[in-house]
């Protein structure tokens, strides 16, 4: 391609290096326009594009994801054709980043994505599942487990077992008790409240005749009730919420890598 | 009377001026601190890969000892990563985060040809211990590149308040400085390869 195009040129000319550069920059724009993109995170914690999972056993793995949820535990699963040319790290970091599969207070979810063309496998664990699933069982779950399965045919067995590993070591996790901290911006109306109300004792103190000739704090009720319509944006709480089914946790990148 | 008005209304600016300020400060305060922890995360990652090295050493030493001028590179870039610290207050300076980058990029070819030596010996392969550690550094690898992606973004976000008019003054008045981001360096944005 490149020797084609350059025929006309001489590869040292600087209009040889003002094309080359224009043809890396489209292939730079296509290749973000043809990125793979992210699913919609899937209200039954199972996303399937490649059709390689009968109904039933849909159904089934589904079961076992809510079943698991209930306990506790959000596990996310993508099945996709083909990573079209992203890299698999970067592009199953995104979908968990997008899915959000774990509680938002204790980032303990995990997502298992499968590449089919390229015959991949990732498990992305949350943050705070990483001290039960450490990298090396997460390899392990894929290279023992998963891949076996896959190797037969059987993409449902695989799954079923990939689940239940990372349950099974999620099982002593410990639910720490969840605690709300104020953010700082909170008390920012207080002190608006409380400087304008200084200002107004500071009115009335140095300039009296006007608030005498009203009826006492009649024209400062009036300002102060404008000054109420401030709305206190508290309550919004830390929980930034998951799509689909899930609840919100956040990913750092761990987990393992693997194939079949 | 017209004194109480005027009076007010400057009260009521300079009292404008003084919440903005406020809030503009709390502002780039909580970036700051924002910047910190993503360091901190950066920090915490490369960290993990130095603990990992001595373990992944040891097990590859006993299947192919003798790679020994492979060893002694690896440890030596360890060393020299160990020792290029950056505090939070240094953040400012693009020289000292380049140091950084550099003696961590300096171990991480270290590394890589490690790993490549270690193709020679297929019982490597099949050694339980190996394979766990192979994952704990393929891991370690993804969350640095994770871990250093966020820091730029969070720095990028601190930057550009800290150079944006209005906020601008208020930086300078109050000695916020824009800080280092890691340069994309040729194919390191992507972790390296780990594999086998």
């Amino acid at each position: 391609m490149r020797s084609r195009l350059g025929s006309g040129f001489r590869p040292e000319s600087p209009r040889f290096g003002r094309l080359a550069a224009l043809v890396v920059a489209t292939w730079a724009l296509a290749s973000i326009a043809w990125a793979l993109a992210v699913p919609d995170p899937p209200p039954r914690f199972l996303h399937d594009e490649t059709g390689k999972l009968r109904a039933a056993e849909r159904r089934q793995l589904e079961d076992r994801l809510q079943a698991l949820r209930a306990k506790g535990l959000e596990i996310g699963v993508l099945m996709m054709p083909s990573l079209r040319g992203e890299s698999l790290e970067d592009y199953t970091l995104r979908v968990a980043e997008a899915w959000k599969p774990g509680s938002a207070e204790r980032d303990d979810g995990a997502l298992i994505a499968v590449f089919l063309a390229e015959h991949k496998i990732r498990l992305e664990i949350g943050y705070g599942l990483e001290p039960h699933v450490p990298d090396a069982a997460a390899g392990r779950i894929i290279r023992n487990l998963i891949a076996p399965e896959f190797r037969r045919g059987d993409y449902a067995a695989g799954l079923r077992q990939g689940i239940d590993a990372i349950a099974a070591l999620a099982d002593g996790e410990t639910l720490p008790p969840a605690n709300d901290s104020t953010p700082i911006a909170a008390w920012l109306p207080f002190v608006l409240m409380l400087a304008l109300f200084v200002f107004f004792v500071y009115l009335r103190i140095r300039y009296p005749s006007v608030w005498i000739a009203g009826n006492g704090w009649g024209t400062g009720g009036s300002v102060g009730r404008s000054g109420g319509g401030w709305t206190f944006g508290g309550g919004g709480g830390g929980w930034s919420g998951g799509g689909g089914g899930f609840s919100g946790g956040s990913f750092g990148g761990g987990g393992a890598s693997g194939g079949w | 009377m017209r004194g109480a008005v005027v009076g007010g209304g400057l009260v009521l600016v300079l009292l404008a001026l003084v919440l903005w300020g406020m809030s503009g400060y709390n502002g780039l305060v909580g970036m700051d601190e924002s910047v910190s922890q993503a360091w901190s995360q950066v920090e915490n990652q490369y960290q993990r890969r130095l603990e990992l090295i001595p373990n992944l050493v040891e097990t590859v030493k006993g299947a192919a000892e003798f790679e020994k001028d492979t060893f002694t590179q690896v440890a030596e870039a360890r060393a020299n990563a160990g020792k290029v610290q950056i505090t939070p207050e240094m953040l400012s300076d693009p020289d000292a985060l380049a140091r950084f980058d550099q003696a961590q990029g300096a171990l991480s070819s270290a590394l890589s040809r490690l790993l490549v030596t270690v193709e020679k010996y297929p019982e490597l392969k099949a050694n339980a211990n190996f394979v766990a550690l192979q994952d704990e550094l393929a891991g370690t690898e993804n969350r640095i590149a994770t871990e250093r992606r966020r820091f730029n973004e969070v720095v990028q976000a601190f930057n550009t308040k800290v150079r944006r008019f209005p906020t601008s003054i208020l930086a300078s008045l109050t000695g916020f400085e824009k800080k280092a981001y890691f340069e994309a360096r040729e194919g390191a944005d992507v972790a390296p390869k780990v594999e086998f």
